[in-house]
């Protein structure tokens, strides 16, 4: 009796880890994962740059358990003998202290590119950088959104920040509705009216906080069309948890017609022109 | 485990637990007029007799309106109640979610987080909104009501629910206008009961009243001591008498008034009220119904002058003109800080505007580029030729289509401006170069 209940909380503690290997197992079929695939290029990377890390902490979380458990069982099983002293051993401890920060070291390194695309603004695609699309403001609990005028063409960085300052008689005003073409990257710009937000769009793998004060750059490129959701991600209220707009990607002509609709409708002067019969107000 | 392990477990567990015995007595307010009745004009007296009980406003309302968690739809109301009441019930739950903490349950302006807001969250009791397309003296219209929630109101903290679905955002502006629609009958009843007000304010004049009486009665028997005997004297005790009894069984009749009236509107004793309430309730309801399919809508009978230079400059002598006024509270540079913001109103004891609500209202300030309503032309046209409900901007049907427009040009321009706009005309021109000479000469 006393042997088995030696081997409990060996037993005990090989268990968890089998659950948390099997749960990653079915976590894809079962929809317990990314929501669905990265929907632009960047964020396909991320997503690489992601599994290779589940490769190897997965590989390594393997290895370290089966030698948790080696040690658990063989330590339970010995009934007999006095425990040994030992001083250590210091190759062992350079060895495993070298080769995880040699690990670590490379995953640095390897996502440095990644990391700067995404941040640094000097690497976005010089042609989202020189047209901006938007400047996209967070307020308690709204996304307000400011396209310039259609026709609008930036001329350098200074027309772009004396619009950002000033706002132009042409421009178009929408909220928590943000459409954006597909098939070519994107630059918009991140404003907060009050407190900490964060622009995040899972499907687009983009998330940015929005600070009060700064003017923050963000691109990204949809590869296909569809209804995405761009939600807060940093605790601003109450209200944080619905703060919810839609992010609708559009073919480029699709996406011009809408903001074509959108002048029009913002011009509307609510005229009726009489029709033939004599029904007049 | 051991008997204080169990004893401790179970009870912590039994208090958690005690918790997920939601407290679902939610009940609508009452509005101040109502609290301030009388006990029999708010909640209906039992007849001596031992007849029916008589009711009072607070019974009607929850017999026509019901609770929170047990909604009446009246059919009398033009409210789009869906079968078997689906849309109330499902405006209620949206209601609940997502506007109850500002609006408050009963729609009064007042939820949790109301304390915190300034402006405050819309009083639907009223019936009075804001950013409407109908006539001034109308009620708001279904879509108006539809597009605020969806577009929401920028600079307030109204957010945008442009993510409802159309069922779902149809079936919260059928329960905001329920909500609308209970209050404004409960102040319609009110009035009909206002003889029997029973405020703060009454009770102390009943009282400074028998004070009163008492002082005269006093006063008449000292006079009387001096001159014993003198009939006129002796009269005026005896009437000073029957003043101080009266005052003293003020509130003794005015109990019997207030059974006769609720006892008297009805064919028998259990109608009541229940006439004032029906015919109430039909003014209230035509007021709403005749603006369902956008009638009475302020629709501009000429196109927008397109903007220019010329429009603006027009605009903006309007603007400033005597007449229509708008510089006297917004000002002259449009900053929302004209004259009336630091006069008096009649009647106040704080200088500045007050909106309907009672609240101080500033002036719109036209630099920000915040449009509440909206920022089409229309909108801005709507809220000159309409005014805005509830608060002190006053409608204009008098000028012409083309001067709101040109005044709609100019509004739009002024967020746009580097600084105050300059009226560009020969006789202003003349008056600059005056000042320069008169400056070159160092005077």
């Amino acid at each position: 009796m006393k042997k088995h209940w030696n081997h409990f909380w060996g037993i005990f503690f090989m268990f968890w880890p089998v659950v948390a290997i099997l749960s990653c197992v079915v976590a894809p079929a079962r929809k317990w994962w990314f929501p669905g695939v990265a929907m632009s290029p960047l964020g396909e990377r991320i997503d690489d740059l992601f599994y290779l890390l589940l490769i190897i902490v997965t590989a390594v979380f393997i290895a370290t358990q089966i030698a948790m458990g080696y040690v658990l069982w063989k330590g339970a099983s010995r009934t007999s003998g006095t425990a040994w002293y030992t001083h250590g051993s210091h190759k062992l401890e350079v060895i495993w202290t070298i080769v995880p920060s040699g690990i670590l070291l490379f995953m640095a390194l390897y996502q440095l590119d990644v990391w700067a695309e995404f941040r640094v603004t000097s690497t976005f695609p010089a042609q989202a950088r020189n047209q901006p699309l938007a400047e996209v403001t967070a307020r308690q609990f709204e996304w307000r959104i400011r396209y310039p005028a259609p026709d609008r063409v930036f001329r350098g960085h200074d027309d772009i920040k004396r619009w950002l300052q000033q706002p132009e008689a042409g421009d178009l005003y929408t909220v928590n509705d943000f459409h954006i073409p597909t098939g070519r990257p994107v630059m918009f710009f991140l404003r907060s009216q009050d407190v900490q937000h964060a622009f995040f769009c899972p499907e687009l793998r983009v998330k940015q906080d929005a600070v009060p004060g700064l003017v923050i750059p963000i691109w990204t490129e949809a590869i296909a069309g569809g209804d995405y959701s761009l939600l807060c991600a940093e605790l601003c209220g109450w209200g944080h948890y619905k703060m919810k707009a839609r992010l609708a990607a559009q073919p480029e002509a699709a996406f011009q017609k809408y903001l074509r609709d959108l002048q029009t409708s913002q011009n509307d002067d609510g005229y009726v022109p009489p029709s033939d019969s004599s029904e007049q107000e | 485990m051991n008997a204080r392990m169990k004893l401790i477990s179970t009870a912590s567990t039994a208090l958690l637990l005690a918790g997920c015995l939601a407290n679902s007595d939610t009940e609508f307010v009452y509005q101040t007029q109502t609290d301030e009745l009388m006990k029999e004009a708010k909640k209906g007296f039992k007849q001596p007799d031992g007849g029916d009980k008589v009711w009072g406003l607070e019974n009607y309302l929850l017999d026509l309106f019901g609770t929170p968690n047990d909604l009446v739809a009246w059919k009398r109301l033009p409210v789009d109640f869906g079968a078997a009441g689906n849309n109330l019930a499902q405006g209620r739950k949206l209601y609940m979610e997502h506007c109850m903490h500002c609006h408050g349950v009963s729609g009064d302006g007042d939820g949790p987080t109301a304390r915190y807001l300034k402006p405050l969250p819309r009083d639907y009791r009223k019936g009075l909104f804001k950013f409407t397309s109908t006539l001034a003296s109308d009620k708001p219209n279904r879509d108006d009501l539809k597009r605020t929630i969806k577009l929401g109101i920028p600079g307030t903290y109204m957010p945008s629910f442009m993510l409802l679905t159309d069922s779902e955002l149809h079936s919260v502006t059928e329960y905001v206008r329920w909500l609308a629609l209970r209050g404004e009958l409960e102040l319609k009843l009110d009035a009909e009961l206002s003889d029997y007000d029973n405020s703060d304010a009454v009770r102390q004049s009943r009282r400074d009243d028998i004070a009163a009486a008492k002082k005269a009665l006093t006063a008449a028997e000292k006079e009387a001591e001096k001159k014993p005997g003198d009939p006129a004297l002796k009269a005026e005790v005896a009437a000073k008498q029957e003043a101080r009894k009266r005052a003293e069984n003020a509130k003794e009749t005015l109990d019997k008034d207030v059974r006769q009236f609720l006892l008297s509107q009805g064919d028998s004793a259990e109608d009541g009220l229940r006439e004032k309430v029906d015919e109430n309730a039909d003014f209230i309801v035509g007021r709403w119904a005749r603006v369902t399919d956008g009638q009475n809508r302020i629709v501009p009978l000429a196109p927008r002058t397109p903007s220019s230079p010329e429009s603006i400059n027009r605009g903006r002598r309007l603007f400033l003109d005597n007449e229509i006024k708008c510089l006297e509270c917004h000002g002259d540079t449009g900053q929302g800080n004209g004259p009336q913001t630091r006069s008096y109103a009649e009647g106040a004891d704080k200088p500045g505007l007050f909106d309907d609500w009672g609240h101080p209202q500033k002036p719109r300030n036209l630099t920000t580029g915040i449009y509440r309503g909206g920022r089409r032309p229309i909108d801005i046209y709507r809220r000159i030729r309409g005014g805005i409900k509830g608060t002190k901007m006053p409608p204009n049907i008098k000028l012409k289509d083309q001067q709101v427009w040109d005044l709609v040009n100019y509004v739009l321009s002024i967020p746009l401006n580097e600084g105050p706009a300059v009226t560009q005309n020969k006789h202003d021109h003349d008056h600059d170069h005056d000042h320069k000479q008169a400056d070159a000469s160092g005077e």
